[in-house]
């Protein structure tokens, strides 16, 4: 799994290594060759000195070594000290001077090298490592000397001992290898340190999220503090906390529903048998009956939960299966069989909808729905009232709407009109209602691509509307 | 001893008020909250079965009313909703039991019983007076190990005055407690229950254990020389 604080880490250490690294090594090769440099250049000035010191006369080259009055210096080419070597060459290449510290060694001339000066190592005559410079040059020439005669280059080789050179470069290569690893470990250790650091409130984050679980759902990761690159985040995270809460609760009090919704008949079974058994001259088959009944009721609860859940699967949508459907005769297919329980609450009927009203829907789920919502104002209409249903269409849109007068209706409970296994009355059983029409209706709705909504236009009167697009003409 | 039972379900209310008439008590029944608190204030009631989720006022609103008020009936939580939680919060509100449902009807019988024997301070199943064993959990009566033949009403009298050992016990408390709202006790009904109890019990061998105090009521033990004494 990528990590950032690894990516980062690796990044910074590249990135500074190579810095590093690159400015070490030009430093390096810099700081070498300016010690060369400068011992090139102890060779050039001695070799200036005794440049100064050479004439020619005709085609004599004299060097007057005594003009000299360096004695430490003119004592570095003596064969007792040995620690520096010159040679002049005439333009015949005959050697015309040679420093005592040469002993029977010659300097080499390197005339394969054409540039001038030119600077090499070599080996001394006292076998030590030296470094020589070759140059070339006219002479001065003496006051006698025949103007007929042209001068003669002249090639001079200046040899030192360079072992306090090689002592320089050493050291430094060593300085610059320690000073390299320490930067490097430096930075090894830094880099991690200060992302670890910066990357805290990031670890808090995770920490603080690790530890909310579903029994925790309440908590909020504190914002108070929170870089402001990280806040966003933790907005974010408080609102998915916020509507995993509201989510869990709602499965929870779903899952108590339900628990409910079916324990209570298996508790009216268990006691209908129990006591059936216990006093066999109690009246048993109205005992059967009424366990019969509560089993028609339960398997009613239980055939709505799994349409419920069948509904709430998106895919089910493709199953919905719709054709043309004349809605007026539709309903009055509907009303047919719930108007004896409308006429035992003294409960009438008033319809709007024109013969030629057209829906395109699916039979069995139109037909659902709309017992669901006829059922519903049936049960909670006012007695003697009278439940209206109307048809409002525009070019493309229809609605249908069922209205009835509701004695204990309050306008707060609008919002729990779909809200699963809700009643007005807390009350669960006997009331012949499962609280799961409504919630299944609007599922079945949302199927044909229809909106369920309840709305209360006036007090203590709900409708409930059935909206979606009309068949194109 | 006298129940009143509050519950929304029909056939849970049949159930267990049939349990209950058949063995001995006298029971009422509420199917709403509303009616069940208006009820359950009244002192008459030995146990009250409660459920939690009811039509109006739920059971706990009712077992925090009648807490309110003073009274200290033994009250049965008899509810669906049985997480701990639930069950806590019941039983802080002043619940003295919680069944869950579903429930066996033997159990919440011996629930009911066992509430009574606390209302009257008797944490014994059996009590001896006179030689006269009362058996509750048996709802049985014997005397020199002969069961006494009393039906359940006459059983619930005998358990009654037993309850109130020593005591003086009037005609309207033992109506009270004896017979629910089903039956319309005459004006001599506890006089001629009490007979027949007396009848019964001097039948099977035992000593007057029911004594009249004229116009008070009846006392219920042995003579001063024979004190009750208790068994498990």
């Amino acid at each position: 799994m990528p990590s950032i604080s690894r990516q980062l880490t690796f990044s910074l250490l590249a990135v500074f290594v190579g810095l590093f690294g690159t400015f070490g090594i030009y430093f390096y090769i810099s700081s070498q060759k300016a010690l060369r440099n400068q011992f090139d250049e102890g060779l050039r000035l001695k070799a200036l000195l005794l440049m100064r010191v050479t004439e020619q006369r005709n085609h004599d080259l004299r060097v007057h070594l005594p003009l000299i009055k360096l004695p430490a210096f003119l004592q570095e080419f003596s064969a007792a000290e040995g620690r520096s070597a010159f040679q002049f060459w005439n333009a015949r290449k005959e050697t015309v001077l040679r420093s005592e510290s040469l002993g029977q060694t010659q300097l080499e001339r390197r005339e394969d090298v054409a540039r001038d000066p030119f600077a090499w190592d070599l080996t001394l005559a006292n076998g030590r490592p030296g470094r020589a410079l070759r140059m070339k040059y006219i002479p001065r020439l003496d006051a006698e000397h025949d103007p007929d005669i042209a001068p003669d280059e002249v090639t001079l080789v200046v040899a030192s001992n360079r072992e306090l050179l090689d002592d320089a470069l050493f050291w430094q290569q060593i300085t610059f290898a320690i000073g390299l690893t320490v930067v490097l470990g430096v930075v090894g250790w830094l880099v991690p340190a200060i992302l670890r650091h910066g990357l805290q409130p990031l670890r808090r984050l995770r920490v603080q999220a690790e530890q909310i679980d579903a029994h925790s759902l309440k908590e909020r990761i504190p914002t108070q503090g929170m870089p402001l690159e990280l806040a966003p985040i933790c907005d974010c995270l408080n609102g998915l906390l916020s509507r995993l809460e509201h989510s869990f609760e709602r499965e929870r009090r779903y899952s108590s529903d339900v628990a409910h919704e079916l324990l209570t008949p298996l508790a009216e079974l268990r006691s209908l048998c129990e006591f059936a058994l216990r006093y066999p001259d109690s009246d048993q088959r109205e005992s059967i009956e009424q366990s019969l009944a509560i089993l028609l009721r339960t398997e009613k609860v239980v055939i709505m939960l799994m349409d419920l859940c069948r509904a709430e699967q998106k895919n089910a949508r493709a199953e919905a299966c719709t054709e043309t459907v004349a809605v007026a005769a539709f309903l009055a297919g509907r009303l047919h069989g719930l108007e004896a329980g409308a006429a035992a609450r003294g409960l009438s009927f008033r319809s709007t909808i024109p013969e030629t009203a057209q829906v395109r829907a699916d039979p069995t789920l139109l037909g659902s729905i709309l017992t669901n919502l006829l059922s519903n104002a049936i049960d909670y209409a006012a007695p003697g009232s009278e439940i209206q249903i109307t048809w409002t269409a525009t070019e493309s849109r229809f609605q249908l709407a069922v209205s009835n007068e509701a004695a204990d209706f309050s306008r707060d409970d609008l919002p729990h009109f779909f809200d699963r296994f809700w009643r007005k009355d807390k009350a669960r059983s006997g009331s012949g209602h499962s609280g799961l029409g409504l919630p299944l209706s609007r599922e079945l709705a949302q199927l044909m691509g229809f909106t369920l909504t309840a709305e209360s236009p006036a007090e203590k009167r709900v409708t409930l509307v059935l909206a979606g697009a009309l068949p194109a003409s | 001893m006298r129940v009143l039972l509050v519950e929304d379900s029909k056939t849970l209310c049949q159930t267990v008020g049939n349990t209950l008439r058949r063995s001995g008590f006298a029971v009422d029944i509420c199917q709403d909250g509303e009616a069940g608190l208006w009820s359950a204030r009244s002192p008459d009631y030995d146990v009250l079965i409660l459920d939690i989720m009811l039509p109006k006022v739920d059971g706990l609103t009712i077992l925090q009313r009648i807490r309110e008020a003073g009274r200290d009936t033994p009250v049965l939580l008899l509810t669906a909703k049985t997480d701990i939680p639930d069950r806590v919060k019941g039983l802080n509100t002043g619940a003295d039991d919680y069944l869950g449902k579903p429930f066996a009807l033997e159990e919440l019988l011996a629930r009911v019983m066992a509430l009574v024997r606390r209302r009257y301070g008797q944490a014994k199943t059996n009590l001896t007076v006179g030689g006269l064993v009362i058996d509750r959990a048996a709802r049985q009566a014997r005397f020199q190990q002969i069961p006494i033949d009393l039906n359940a009403r006459e059983f619930s009298l005998l358990e009654y005055l037993s309850a109130r050992l020593g005591e003086v016990v009037s005609r309207s408390h033992i109506e009270a407690h004896i017979y629910d709202e089903q039956v319309e006790p005459a004006s001599n009904v506890v006089d001629s229950a009490i007979c027949i109890l007396r009848r019964k019990l001097a039948d099977a061998g035992a000593p007057p254990l029911i004594h009249t105090r004229r116009g008070q009521g009846y006392v219920f033990g042995p003579d001063q020389s024979c004190p009750p004494s208790a068994d498990n």
